[in-house]
């Protein structure tokens, strides 16, 4: 397992069959389009597409300092910051053991959040919960589940923990 | 001796009436007869074929001294590298989406529709009003059909976008440039590599169409290895 600083020091790499670039009216957006698959440390997401967006307004003081010493690329004129990227279609996020399927997510960089839409359901082994929204919260690790009237929270919890060890 | 009208035919050279030749060779039996008129006729015969001879000999080298006169002087220059070579050249494209190009130096064809490009730089305006600029070793610009070939250490920078690639193709008619070839392409906080380019200068988008490897640098989506549930 890589060490927890480590794994959110690392780029974040991604796969996919088409990229294309384009300029938008705040920065830049990349889309990558068929079989994405972006992993980063041990968290893997998976979707159909996958749209980065660079904001050039919302540039952090440290986003400039930490970007000259981790990034080789060569030093560009106004280099945007990654505001947030989407994904849609068959959405699947996978870390550990906990998987998260939706049919949109979307990783907003600046809230350090992930925020899964369109019938999302997390589990995590025999457990499981489905909501109307669900939001990770990375910086701290905590989630919340957001119901509507119409299809609230629900959930399975095992509560015997360690007949589960003895399944294992 | 018989009147008649008989040719007068000499034999060493004395007059003999043709009648009375025919009535002294009387004595020559028939078969010498045949002889003499076949030797007779393949002398005739000899004698056209040389005159026939000579006739088109003289008028084959009167033929040709008419055409070798004419062909020789006018006769297309076949060098390749024959046309005009021009330094700091530049041109700029008409119509609709009009695009400015300069190099190095040029060598401008007879045709002047083909020039070989020395280190090209290209600007080309796209419709959102960004600018996209190409960079090459060498090029070919094709004035009629409104082409421009790039080779050699490709560069194409649009925004904070860089894209390298070994060749690529512009068309006026597509508004696109294109490549099959592998790039890579840089950006602020990104990298990537793929297979196959294609640039759609009016609507300011660049694709990379193929086996898409990217690495964005500066997020961070994953704090630490345990999710709690």
């Amino acid at each position: 397992e890589t060490h927890p600083s480590e794994a959110s020091d690392q780029p974040m790499e991604i796969k996919s069959m088409k990229l294309t670039a384009k300029k938008t009216s705040t920065g830049q957006e990349l889309v990558f389009e068929g079989r994405v698959t972006v992993t980063q440390g041990n968290l893997v997401l998976t979707c159909d597409r996958l749209v980065v967006i660079y904001d050039q307004k919302t540039k952090t003081v440290s986003a400039e300092i930490d970007r000259k010493a981790k990034n080789p690329v060569m030093d560009q004129k106004d280099p945007g910051t990654l505001k947030s990227a989407i994904a849609y279609g068959n959405v699947k996020v996978v870390q550990n053991e906990l998987m998260a399927v939706a049919g949109k997510g979307i990783f907003d960089n600046l809230k350090k959040t992930i925020t899964l839409t369109d019938n999302p359901r997390l589990s995590r082994g025999k457990d499981w919960v489905t909501a109307n929204t669900i939001v990770i919260h990375v910086s701290d690790n905590s989630m919340e589940m957001i119901g509507e009237e119409k299809n609230g929270v629900k959930a399975t919890i095992n509560t015997n923990p360690s007949k589960l060890e003895k399944e294992k | 001796m018989g009147t008649g009208n008989g040719q007068i035919l000499r034999v060493n050279s004395q007059p003999v009436h043709s009648e009375n030749l025919i009535k002294s060779a009387v004595g020559m039996n028939h078969k010498e007869i045949e002889r003499w008129h076949r030797r007779r006729n393949i002398k005739r015969a000899a004698q056209f074929l040389v005159l026939a001879a000579v006739l088109l000999l003289v008028t084959g080298y009167s033929a040709s001294r008419y055409f070798h006169s004419d062909t020789d002087d006018f006769s297309v220059n076949s060098d390749p590298n024959a046309g005009i070579t021009i330094k700091k050249f530049t041109y700029s494209s008409p119509g609709a989406h009009p695009w400015e190009l300069e190099a190095a130096s040029a060598m401008v064809a007879e045709s002047l529709d083909k020039i070989n490009l020395h280190k090209p730089r290209v600007v080309y305006h796209g419709g959102k009003g960004g600018k996209i600029f190409l960079i090459a070793d060498t090029g070919d610009l094709d004035k009629q059909r409104q082409t421009v070939l790039a080779r050699g250490n490709v560069t194409v920078k649009y925004e904070d976008l860089e894209f390298a690639a070994d060749n690529i193709n512009y068309s006026q008619e597509k508004q696109t440039a294109q490549t099959q070839s592998e790039v890579s392409l840089k950006g602020a906080d990104f990298q990537a590599t793929g297979k196959g380019l294609k640039m759609h200068i009016q609507e300011e988008e660049i694709t990379i169409e193929n086996d898409v490897r990217a690495r964005l640098f500066n997020v961070k989506w994953t704090d630490t290895n345990k999710v709690t549930m």
